[in-house]
């Protein structure tokens, strides 16, 4: 029995699109940019799952660095207007 | 140890140090090769009500590289989950176990074992076996009568020649720990010593002591190069380069209720490829970032073990003993013939007829040529040598089939490697050298206390918790 990965979109195929996506969007110097993606493909977890918890940290604040985390999945995105919010709830 | 508590992190870790790992052709049946990979140091097997077990939040592996290049081809995982029958009562068990099915056993776990071709994360998956059993710990006369008949019934034959067990087994690890780490002293040559005692028989620091083994048995063919037939010993294609490794989750969260939350990639914090390199080759600086990174990023340690640390120690430990080792290291040669043993395999044309190099990339791994029989019969004397058989010193020893080609059971890898480091090996690259009459000698006088069984898994039947002895 052969199990294929559930999640078909390895990590070249992401960053690829990744890329793509950041070229069409570069002037845009507050949206999201998704600097890579990790995942396992064994675990499957999709983040619609409700059940699924999704954790996020800011890994650098000067940056706007923040990573998400769901299932076996991680993505670093630089995403200033989140970071903000979360040191915000940080800082009280 | 040979991997036991190694390194600042993992020794905190317990359910996820790998502890040692073996790598043979299968003496039972020489068309497979047999991997066994160990968890869980030092185990006290009294330690109850909440006996030892796998971590069902570990990811348990043995990684195959079949084209020299450090990458895993062939990865065989190892995933666990327990299952409490009453959570009612704080009993292990609550009769006699006597069958894997004993509805008096409470606490079970049971286990998946998936194999990936190509890389660990996104090569193509199988899954080979699915809840398939593991036996109960082994607690004592009355919980567990007749032990080896319940680990029996746990080894599973999961077709296509594949054979899987997964449980508590004996440490068949030998070594006189209590000598070794009391600045480097082997007993037997203790008078020798900077601060000396008289000469006394080694001490098996590890009896009385359980660990949980992966077992995997596998046709040669699943794990080679293309399904390369292994026959011919001169052909690259023979040699397999094997390490294991646990990983955990990314992130771990610790909710008041006493729910852990876990999530994110898997993130490597042990692995094993030859025995005793993050013990005492690595530096203690470097040890966790060793245990996290994959083998074929070992460039990075190149220095370790081309000038190792204990090839200095061994002269001003024993005054006067290894003069012509002190030599050489002062002279700050690279001990290449430890690079070739330890990271790329002796290439062919070193020792005649012999090779076990997947390609000269640098990466610790256990290299088998699995195209060398084994040496020893599948019986009780053949694999439970006397101590001071020159079996135990596999290569070195005259056997084809020994560590360092692969690992197998009773190796004596703690005397081989000692020797290896003294100097006994130099003289593979260059013939000048001749080593100090002490380094051919050199071991801790030590041998394992439970005998290896000679049918798979071939680890010992575990101590039991009623009535065993350290001493």
């Amino acid at each position: 029995m052969v199990d294929e990965p559930k999640n078909k979109m390895s990590r070249r195929k992401f960053l690829h699109g990744a890329a793509m996506g950041a070229a069409t969007v570069g002037a845009l110097a507050t949206a999201p940019n998704v600097l890579g993606l990790t995942e396992n493909a064994s675990a499957g977890a999709m983040p619609s799952d409700p059940g699924t918890p999704v954790m996020a940290y800011v890994a650098d604040a000067a940056t706007g660095t923040v990573v998400v985390m769901w299932g076996t999945k991680e993505i670093v995105t630089r995403d200033s207007r989140l970071a903000s919010r979360i040191l915000g709830y940080a800082q009280g | 140890m040979s991997s036991h508590r190694e390194a600042p992190a993992i020794s905190k870790d317990p359910v996820a140090d790998n502890t040692d790992l073996y790598a043979f052709v299968d003496p039972a049946d020489t068309s497979k090769v047999t991997f066994l990979a160990n968890f869980i140091p030092l185990e006290e097997p009294a330690g109850g009500p909440n006996f030892f077990q796998f971590g069902d939040e570990v990811l348990y592996e043995i990684l195959i590289d079949n084209d020299g290049d450090g990458e895993e081809d062939v990865v065989y995982q190892f995933r666990f989950k327990t299952l409490v029958q009453n959570p009612g009562t704080f009993l292990y068990n609550t009769g006699p176990i006597t069958s894997l099915t004993d509805p008096s056993w409470n606490v079970r776990q049971l286990y998946t074992v998936t194999k990936i071709q190509g890389d660990r994360d996104e090569g193509r998956r199988t899954v080979l076996g699915r809840d398939l059993p593991t036996p109960p710990v082994r607690i004592g006369p009355r919980s567990t009568p007749d032990y080896a008949s319940l680990a029996d019934a746990a080894v599973s034959d999961l077709g296509s020649g594949v054979r899987t067990f997964a449980g508590q087994r004996g440490e068949g690890f030998y070594v006189d720990l209590g000598s070794i780490f009391d600045l480097g002293a082997l007993r037997p040559f203790q008078n020798l010593h900077l601060i000396p005692l008289p000469a006394a028989p080694g001490v098996n620091g590890t009896k009385g002591f359980n660990v949980h083994t992966i077992a995997i048995s596998v046709p040669k063919t699943d794990v080679t190069r293309g399904g390369f037939d292994p026959t011919d010993p001169a052909d690259p294609r023979s040699v397999i380069g094997v390490w294991s490794a646990a990983r955990r989750r990314k992130a771990l969260v610790r909710e008041k209720n006493g729910r852990l939350v876990e999530t994110g990639p898997w993130v490597q914090v042990s692995r094993l490829g030859e025995p005793l390199i993050n013990e005492v080759v690595i530096e203690l600086g470097e040890k966790d970032r060793w245990n996290s990174r994959p083998p074929n990023r070992d460039d990075r340690f190149l220095d370790d073990y081309a000038h190792p640390q204990l090839q200095s120690l061994l002269p001003i430990l024993y005054p006067g003993v290894f003069p012509n080792l002190a030599a050489l290291t002062a002279s700050g040669a690279s001990r290449a013939d430890l690079v070739a043993i330890l990271l790329t395999g002796i290439p062919a044309g070193i020792i005649p007829g012999f090779q076990n190099s997947n390609g000269p990339t640098p990466a610790d791994e256990l290299r088998l040529n699995l195209a060398f029989a084994p040496s020893y019969d599948a019986t009780d004397s053949g694999i439970n040598p006397p101590g001071d058989s020159a079996k135990r010193f596999g290569l070195l020893g005259g056997d084809l089939d020994g560590f360092p080609n692969g690992r197998r059971v009773f190796d004596n890898v703690t005397a081989v490697e000692l020797r290896a480091i003294a100097g006994v090996t130099y003289p593979l690259i260059d013939k000048t050298f001749t080593p100090d009459a002490a380094a051919g000698l050199l071991m801790d006088g030590t041998k394992e206390d439970l005998p290896f069984l000679p049918t798979f898994p071939y680890l010992a039947t575990p101590y039991e918790g009623f009535e065993h002895s350290h001493d």
